[in-house]
């Protein structure tokens, strides 16, 4: 997980105040604002063997840096359209907007990622196991 | 350090002429970079002195300098093992783009990694076995990445695998392939290529293929001259695609395409190789294709100014802009090319020079960041030569013989 400090990993803080508790393989590095994420850093997290990684930003018009959202949009489709060229699933990575500093936004934005990578490895191994046949 | 470099390279027979710091399209901008002086240094047994030198990281490992010295100093050799020794100390290029190559080749090392057909589209032919292999290299990344400035990677592999369909040739491409490991192996890089020469040789050979067509100068020229030096004979032919057209070129029905073009020769094709006038042969062969050759062509050709994507400071950009003056200075229309390296620098620089309101060589048809189409205010723009011969290709003749699996 790549949150930015500001929306995203206060909603976090407050969501553990909460008493919500999320998996130990699940690494958080915080970064200033989303828009300062990279192709390369997002690319390398994959190089590294990591299954999933979700971007968190703040919401168009709350970003403090002003357009780090739709700078990180940008970025986040570049890598994804990598991604797929490189036998990657691109929705592995995920780009989520919380509205607020609130824990709801947080958990919904994580669990809906997990859900969705769950998906998506359902399918991989269906389709594995289809060609081992 | 540098003592096994210099012998390797012959550089004691340097006769401090400064024959390769006059040639030296780095030099003439920039009054600190001297490959003679590098090489002193050396000689001096300066190591440090060049090793911890940021204008080691300045070559553009364009050959020029190796062309022209009385005593055949592999100096571009030389630079090359200087960066693998330098990377010990912990020097490094810096890895432009935001460093968004160095990431795709540590994708591309992945066990895991598997490189998408998606670029090739309709209309082209491929089969899961041949006795030729395409290699596209990553030109579906740099359609990607170099999106905005007009480059379009996929048609030029797509152009290349349409071309030699005509010729009855249906390659096969495998999602087995890697990056040829060519901006590794010049930024010292160099001693971990082993495994990536392998894994390419064993993905190409599983197509049962004898013989590997490239369109990049730098692909090609890994396979040709590095990768025998890393794993021995690899037991595969390397053929660029533009000697394969030109001796069969006269097979091909081309359209007419009434232009005047320029063609600017690729250091890994005319300098490292000799691969000169097929080009020529080519776009000689369309019908209304007018080819004037700038002032400096063929193993005299000025590079595009960039290398390994550590080279882009202002530097560079004035060896790109010199060039693209050169080439207007033809009035040719189309600025052509057979590397994606030099049409990406090339256009990149265009681009700049548009976007910054510079020196006025360039206007941009369309919005930036769409795909925009770069040209010179007369209408120059620069053309990838298989894009352009791709479109001279009639609609496929019906009773032409079906191909069998590739020859």
């Amino acid at each position: 997980m790549v949150a930015c400090e500001w929306h995203p990993l206060t909603g976090m803080e407050n969501a553990a105040k909460d008493g919500f508790v999320y998996s130990p393989s699940i690494d958080v590095l915080p970064i200033r604002c989303s828009g300062t994420a990279t192709v390369s850093s997002l690319l390398t997290l994959f190089a590294k063997g990591l299954g999933g990684v979700l971007v968190l930003g703040c919401g168009e018009g709350d970003c403090h840096y002003f357009n780090g959202g739709e700078r990180c949009r940008a970025i986040v489709e570049e890598t994804r359209e990598i991604l797929e060229l490189s036998g990657i699933d691109g929705t592995r990575l995920g780009f989520h907007q919380v509205a607020d500093t609130s824990s709801k936004e947080f958990v919904k934005a994580l669990k809906g990622f997990l859900a969705q990578l769950k998906r998506v490895e359902s399918r991989e191994e269906r389709v594995a196991s289809a060609n081992r046949r | 350090m540098l003592r096994r470099t210099v012998d390797k390279t012959k550089a004691y027979y340097c006769l401090d002429c400064g024959v390769c710091s006059a040639s030296c399209p780095v030099s003439r901008y920039d009054p600190l970079y001297s490959p003679r002086l590098t090489v002193g240094r050396a000689l001096l047994a300066k190591d440090r002195n060049v090793l911890a030198d940021r204008q080691l990281w300045s070559c553009l490992t364009c050959g020029t300098c190796n062309q022209r010295c009385p005593s055949k100093v592999d100096y571009t050799a030389f630079v090359r093992e200087a960066r693998t020794a330098a990377r010990g100390l912990g020097a490094a290029g810096v890895c432009a783009h935001a460093e968004k190559l160095a990431a795709i080749a540590e994708i591309q090392a992945m066990p895991s990694y598997r490189k998408s057909r998606s670029w090739l589209g309709r209309g082209v032919r491929i089969a899961a076995r041949s006795s030729t292999y395409y290699f596209a290299g990553c030109l579906p990344y740099f359609d990607v990445i170099f999106r905005e400035i007009g480059f379009r990677g996929n048609e030029i592999g797509q152009s290349a695998v349409r071309l030699l369909n005509r010729l009855g040739v249906v390659p096969a491409v495998s999602e087995g392939e890697v990056c040829c490991g060519h901006d590794a192996y010049w930024t010292g890089l160099g001693s971990d290529l082993r495994g990536l020469a392998r894994r390419n040789i064993d993905a190409i050979k599983r197509t049962g293929a004898r013989r590997v067509v490239f369109s990049c100068p730098e692909c090609y020229y890994m396979f040709k001259q590095v990768y025998p030096g890393l794993v021995g004979d690899i037991g595969i032919e390397p053929v660029h695609i533009l000697s394969l057209l030109a001796d069969n070129i006269k097979e091909i029905d081309l359209a007419p395409q009434a232009t005047k073009a320029t063609y600017q020769d690729a250091c890994r094709l005319a300098r490292y190789d000799d691969v000169i006038q097929e080009p020529r042969r080519i776009l000689g062969a369309i019908p209304g294709l007018e080819l004037v050759e700038m002032r400096r062509t063929g193993k005299d050709a000025i590079c595009c100014g960039s290398s390994n994507w550590v080279s882009c400071s202002r530097v560079n950009k004035r060896i790109q802009i010199e060039r693209l003056v050169e080439a207007q200075e033809t009035a040719a229309r189309v600025l052509v090319t057979a590397c994606p390296k030099c049409n990406i620098h090339l256009r990149c620089a265009l681009f700049d020079e548009i976007a910054d309101g510079g020196m006025g060589i360039g206007e941009v048809r369309t919005e930036r960041g769409a795909e925009s189409e770069c040209a010179g205010p007369k209408g120059m723009e620069v053309t990838d030569l298989l894009t352009l011969v791709a479109r001279s290709l009639a609609s496929e003749r019906s009773g032409r013989k079906p191909p069998s699996g590739g020859k």
